[in-house]
C-alpha cells in the first residue's frame, strides 16, 4: 500500500523534529535510560497465588483454589447449577478445556464461540496477575474473546503455574506474529464488567458478565 | 466539535445557576481524591507515585523525542499483524478516512467505544451526514448521545446528567412498557439490553486507544464497561481512532502508564478491562473483525512537539486533573467550550484550536498546582497555562486595561520610592473611605474584586514603610538631641 | 556595579535577616509586618527592612506580563541579595522567590536568581525550620481553623509549621475539610472570574463555618483579604488573622475587614 500525503507529510515532519539518527539509536538510547525489567522474578507460588486469589476477589471476582482437574469440574457444576437449572456452558477450543472430565459433573459444554443466548461461559485463562488479581486471556483460534463478554457469568480457570507477579509478567510470551502461532490479542480481566455513568453509582454489568468466579488450579491432584 | 470557549464566563455562570447538574461533579470532587490518595497508599505512598510517574516522564519524553522511528515500529508491527495504518493530517481528514473505511466495509451501522479523538473531529456528524447509524455505546457516552449534549468530563462524559434526567430520557426513547426504571441498576440493565442488539448488529466497530505498543503493532484499551472490546470483536471491521502522540515503545512501558493512569483514573489499581488488540482475525479464530484499521490523528499535535508546549503530549487523559481543579469543580465542563476541560484542557485546547478562540481558558486557574501535583505525566499543568498566558500578553489578546494596569504596575515596582508613594496615597484614601465599616463595596477600577465581595480597607491609615520611616526619623531627631 | 557580571557572593554570616514585608501586609495589613519583625527579633534575630522594597511581581507573573515581572525580579534580587537570609510573611511571594525568579532568567541573572532563591523563607517557616524557634504560651489561648495557601503548601511545603507554632502556644488548630483546595483567590484570578471565584471562597467558608472555630489562619494575606471580603459581603460570623499577628500575641488589632471600633 502506497503512503497517503497525510502520512508521507506528517512522518516527513517527524523524521526532522526526531532526536536520535536511527531507530537502533533510539532503542539504544531507551535500553540506557529505562532498562528492560525482569518480566518474571522468582517467588513463592503458594504466596503469589495467595495474593493473586486476594486482589482478585478485591476486585469483584468470586475466586476459590481446587486441587485439580477433576475438583475443577466439581467446582463449575457447584457454580452453575447455582446459578441456572440447566448444565450447559459454552467453552472455546482450548486443548486444556477439551481435556476435562466434563462428564464426570453431568456437564454439557458447548464447544465453539460464544452467542447472545449463551448463559455462562467456561474459560482458560493463560495467566493471571498476583500485582493486579487479573486474569490474562489470549483471543485466538482457541479462546474466542466473545467468550469473555457475551455471557450473564463466565468461570476462568487458571493454573497456580501460571500466576506471575508483576503485570509485566503478561508479556513473558513475546510473539504476537501469525507466523509464530501467536495470539490476535489480549484480554486482561480484572472484574466483572461495571460501570459508574449513573449517578456515579457502582453497578455490575454493563455490557459483559455480571458475574465472574475464577478457580485456580493448584495441580495438586 | 464547535469551539465555544469565548463563552467560557457566561457558560460557568450557567453552570454555577444548575446546583442538580453539579451534584455529581461535586461528589466526585470529593470522591475521586479520596479514591486516588487510597490508590497511591496501597501503591506505596507519594514516593512510590513519584517514582513511577518519573519511570514514565523518561519513556514518554524519549518516545516523544523520537516519535518518527516508533511510529514507523508501529507501523511495520500492525501491518506484519494484518492491521492497516492510516494518517490524518486533520479532523476533517480522519472524518473522510473513516467514512471511506465504512463505506468499503459496506457498512450501514457503526458501534462506537469512548473517543475523545473522535469528539475532537466532531466524526458522529460527520457519519450521520453520510447516512451511517452511530451509535455510542460507552453508557455515559450514549446517555450525551440519545440527549444531543456533549461530554462534560473526558472520563465519565454524563457526568453532569442527573439520575433523574437519564430516567426521563430513558423513558422517552426506549420503548419500556411498564417499566419505571426505578434506580440505577435498572437504568443500566435497560441499555445493556438496548446496546446489545446495537453491538450485534453492527457493520464497524470504532474505539480509541490508551496507547499504541511499537515492539508489537498493538493498541491498548483500558475500560470497565467491557463495551470497546464488544465493539472490537464483534463487527466485521474495526476501526482504531487514535493520535500519533500515543506510541509507547514497549509493552512493559504501557504497564508503567497502566498502573499510573487507573489509579490516577478511577482509583482503581486496574481497570476491569485492559486489552491488547493486535490485528484481524487470524486462520481458525472463530471471532474477531475482518478488517482492523489505524487511525491516527495529527490535528495539531506535530506542532505541539515542534513547541515549548511538548509536555502537553505526556498527558495520559486519566481526568485527574480535573478532578482534583476547583475551578473545574465549580465551573463545569461544559463552560470549558470545546472537548478538553479543566486542567489539561485549559492548555489543550489553546494549543489544537487556537489562543483567540479559547482566550479565557489559560485564566480559569488559580495556579493552585493541585494538577500538576496528581498529573501522572508529570506535566507542569501551571506553568504552561501561564506561558499561555504570557503569549496572550504578548499578542495582545490580554485586554488593553490588564495589560495597561500590569505594566504600570511593574513599573512602579522597579521604582519601589514611587511605588510607596502611590500605595501611601492609595492606603489613606481608602482608609478614609472605608474605617467606619472596615471594608468598602465600592470603588472606581476594582470592580471585579468587588463583584462577589467587600475589600477590606487597611485598618491603620498609612504603609507600614511609612510607619518605619516615621519611626527611623524620630529615633534619628531623638539621638541628634542627645 | 556592572550587572553582565556575577556579584560577589559574601553575604554577612550570622542571623542577619531581610524581612521582605510584601506589597499587601505593607498597604493592607501593616500588623502583620509589625508581628513579623517582633517574632524574628524574639528569636534572636537582626532584621532589616530594606527601604527599597515594593512588590514580588506575582500579578504581573501570573497575568502573563513575562518582562514586567522580569524587571521586577531584578530589582528585588538587586535589593535582597545581600542578605544571608529573606524572610516574607507569605507563602505565595516566599515561592515567587524562590520557585519562580530562576524560571524568569537565563545566564548570570539566573545565577543570581537561584542564589538569593537558597536563602528565601516564608515566616513560619523560617521560625521553625532554620531558627527552632518555640513561641511563649499565650495567656489567651483560643481555637482556629487554618488555611493552608497553595502555594505555601505545594511549592514550600508549608503545613506542619505553623500548626506546631501554635500548639506550642498553647492554641488549638482545627483542620478544615478539603484543607488542601483553593480558597479562590489566586491573586487576580479572583477579579477575572469574579463568580467562579466566590464559589470557592463559599466552599472554603462552609468549612470553616462547619469546624469549632469562629477565627480562621493563613500565612498569606491574598486569601484571607480575599475570604474575609467574601465573608463580609455575605455577613458570615467568621474572623480571619494572619498566622504572624496571632503568634506575636497580637488580637488586639481589628481582625481583617472588621471597623476599628
Amino acid at each position: 500500500m502506497s503512503a497517503s500525503e497525510a502520512e508521507r507529510s506528517i512522518m516527513v515532519r517527524l523524521r526532522g523534529l526526531a532526536q536520535a539518527p536511527s531507530a537502533t539509536a533510539a532503542r539504544s538510547e531507551l535500553a540506557r535510560i529505562a532498562p528492560r525489567p525482569v518480566l518474571s522474578e522468582p517467588g513463592d507460588v503458594s504466596a503469589t497465588c495467595d495474593s493473586f486469589l486476594e486482589r482478585a476477589k478485591a476486585n469483584g471476582f468470586s475466586a476459590e483454589a481446587v486441587a485439580g482437574r477433576s475438583e475443577a469440574v466439581h467446582a463449575v457444576a457447584a457454580y452453575i447449577s447455582a446459578r441456572q437449572n440447566h448444565r450447559r456452558f459454552v467453552a472455546g477450543h482450548d486443548a486444556r478445556l477439551a481435556a476435562m472430565p466434563w462428564r464426570d459433573a453431568g456437564l454439557l459444554p458447548r464447544f465453539g464461540v460464544a452467542t447472545a443466548e449463551d448463559q455462562i461461559a467456561v474459560s482458560y485463562a493463560r495467566c493471571a496477575i498476583a500485582e493486579t488479581g487479573s486474569v490474562g486471556l489470549w483471543a485466538d483460534r482457541d479462546n474466542p474473546a466473545l467468550n469473555n463478554l457475551l455471557c450473564d457469568a463466565q468461570i476462568i480457570l487458571v493454573n497456580a503455574g501460571d500466576v506471575r507477579q508483576s503485570l509485566n509478567g503478561l508479556w513473558e510470551e513475546r510473539e504476537f506474529s501469525e507466523a509464530a502461532g501467536g495470539p490476535r490479542g489480549i484480554m486482561m480481566v480484572s472484574g466483572p464488567s461495571s460501570t459508574a455513568d449513573i449517578g456515579m453509582q457502582l453497578v455490575l454489568g454493563a455490557h459483559g458478565p455480571r458475574a465472574v468466579h475464577i478457580i485456580l488450579l493448584e495441580g495438586r491432584a | 466539535m464547535e469551539q465555544l470557549s469565548r463563552d467560557f464566563l457566561a457558560r460557568a455562570d450557567q453552570a454555577l445557576a444548575e446546583p442538580e447538574r453539579a451534584a455529581n461533579r461535586e461528589a466526585l470532587g470529593v470522591l475521586m481524591p479520596e479514591l486516588r490518595r487510597a490508590a497511591i497508599g496501597a501503591l506505596g505512598g507519594r514516593k512510590a507515585f513519584e517514582k513511577l510517574r518519573e519511570e514514565l516522564r523518561v519513556v514518554r519524553e524519549h518516545s516523544l523525542a523520537n516519535l518518527a522511528h516508533y511510529l514507523d515500529e508501529f507501523m511495520e508491527q500492525a501491518r506484519k499483524n494484518g492491521s492497516e495504518v492510516h494518517f490524518a493530517a486533520s479532523a476533517q481528514e480522519l472524518n473522510e478516512r473513516v467514512i471511506e473505511l465504512c463505506r468499503r466495509a459496506e457498512a450501514r451501522r457503526v458501534a462506537k467505544g469512548k473517543s475523545m479523538i473522535t469528539e475532537e473531529t466532531g466524526l458522529n456528524a460527520a457519519l450521520e451526514a453520510e447516512g451511517f447509524a452511530v451509535c455510542e455505546t460507552d453508557l455515559g457516552e450514549y446517555i450525551i448521545q440519545k440527549a444531543g449534549e456533549t461530554p462534560s468530563h473526558i472520563v465519565g462524559p454524563a457526568l453532569h446528567k442527573p439520575e433523574s434526567e437519564i430516567r426521563d430520557l430513558f423513558l422517552a426513547e426506549h420503548d419500556l412498557g411498564e417499566r419505571e426504571l426505578a434506580g440505577a441498576p435498572e437504568m443500566v440493565a435497560e441499555a445493556r439490553e438496548v446496546l446489545r442488539e446495537q453491538f450485534l448488529a453492527a457493520d464497524v466497530g470504532i474505539i480509541g486507544s490508551n496507547a499504541l505498543i511499537a515492539e508489537q503493532g498493538l493498541s491498548m484499551l483500558v475500560t470497565n464497561e467491557g463495551n470497546g472490546d464488544l465493539c472490537a470483536n464483534l463487527p466485521r471491521t474495526l476501526i482504531i481512532c487514535t493520535s500519533i502522540d500515543r506510541v509507547l515503545p514497549r509493552a512493559v512501558d504501557a504497564m508503567t502508564m497502566l498502573r499510573l493512569l487507573v489509579r490516577s483514573t478511577t482509583g482503581q489499581a486496574v481497570s476491569c478491562y485492559t486489552s491488547f488488540y493486535g490485528g484481524p482475525r487470524r486462520d481458525g479464530d472463530l471471532d474477531g473483525p475482518l478488517e482492523v484499521h489505524f487511525v491516527l490523528l495529527d490535528n495539531g499535535r506535530s506542532d505541539i512537539l515542534d513547541s515549548d508546549y511538548r509536555e502537553m503530549l505526556q498527558c495520559v487523559r486519566c481526568g485527574a486533573c480535573l478532578n482534583h481543579c476547583p475551578v473545574y469543580m465549580s465551573a463545569g465542563g461544559h463552560a470549558y467550550g470545546w472537548v478538553y476541560p479543566g486542567p489539561m484542557g485549559s492548555v489543550l485546547t489553546p494549543l489544537l484550536t487556537s489562543l483567540e478562540e479559547a482566550a479565557p481558558l489559560p485564566d480559569a486557574c488559580t495556579a493552585c498546582g493541585r494538577c500538576e501535583e496528581v498529573c501522572p505525566g508529570a506535566i507542569p499543568l501551571p506553568d504552561l497555562l501561564r506561558d499561555l498566558r504570557s503569549e496572550k500578553f504578548a499578542a495582545g489578546i490580554t485586554p488593553q486595561r490588564w495589560r495597561f494596569g500590569m505594566r504600570v504596575h511593574a513599573w512602579l515596582c522597579e521604582r519601589p520610592r514611587l511605588y510607596q508613594l502611590f500605595a501611601s496615597l492609595a492606603v489613606g484614601l481608602l482608609h478614609r473611605f472605608g474605617r467606619r465599616r472596615g471594608v468598602i463595596s465600592r470603588w472606581p477600577m476594582a470592580g471585579g474584586w468587588l463583584t462577589a465581595r467587600e475589600l477590606p480597607v487597611p485598618a491603620a491609615g498609612r504603609t507600614f514603610m511609612a510607619m518605619q520611616r516615621s519611626a527611623r526619623a524620630s529615633r534619628g531627631s531623638r539621638e541628634a538631641n542627645q | 556595579m556592572d550587572e553582565a557580571e556575577l556579584p560577589p557572593n559574601t553575604p554577612d554570616p550570622g542571623m542577619r535577616v531581610a524581612l521582605f514585608v510584601t506589597c499587601l501586609a505593607n498597604s493592607f495589613r501593616p500588623s502583620v509586618a509589625e508581628a513579623s519583625l517582633r517574632l524574628l527579633e524574639q528569636a534572636g534575630c537582626e532584621v532589616d527592612i530594606p527601604e527599597l522594597q515594593s512588590c514580588c511581581g506575582q500579578p504581573g507573573y501570573n497575568s502573563g506580563d513575562r518582562s514586567g515581572a522580569a524587571s521586577t525580579a531584578r530589582a528585588v534580587i538587586r535589593v535582597f541579595e545581600p542578605y544571608p537570609y529573606v524572610v516574607l510573611p507569605s507563602g505565595s511571594c516566599a515561592g515567587m522567590l524562590r520557585i519562580h525568579y530562576p524560571k524568569l532568567f537565563d545566564g548570570v541573572w539566573r545565577e543570581r536568581a537561584e542564589r538569593l532563591a537558597g536563602r528565601v523563607y516564608e515566616l513560619t517557616q523560617f521560625l521553625d525550620e532554620v531558627l527552632g524557634w518555640r513561641p511563649r504560651s499565650t495567656t489567651r489561648p483560643e481555637v482556629f481553623a487554618y488555611h493552608d495557601s497553595c502555594a505555601g503548601l505545594r511549592e514550600l511545603g508549608i503545613h506542619t509549621q505553623p500548626r506546631q507554632l501554635l500548639a506550642q502556644a498553647g492554641h488549638t488548630v482545627r483542620d478544615i475539610e478539603g484543607s488542601e483546595v483553593c480558597c479562590g483567590f489566586g491573586g487576580t484570578f479572583c477579579a477575572r472570574m469574579p463568580a467562579i471565584s466566590a464559589r470557592m471562597s463559599d466552599d472554603k467558608l462552609g468549612a470553616v463555618e462547619r469546624s469549632d472555630a469562629q477565627t480562621l489562619l493563613a500565612g498569606d494575606l491574598g486569601c484571607l483579604l480575599s475570604l474575609a471580603g467574601r465573608a463580609r459581603r455575605r455577613e458570615l460570623p467568621l474572623r480571619f488573622r494572619h498566622v504572624a499577628e496571632v503568634l506575636a500575641g497580637d488580637l488586639e488589632t481589628p481582625a481583617i475587614g472588621e471597623a476599628a471600633d
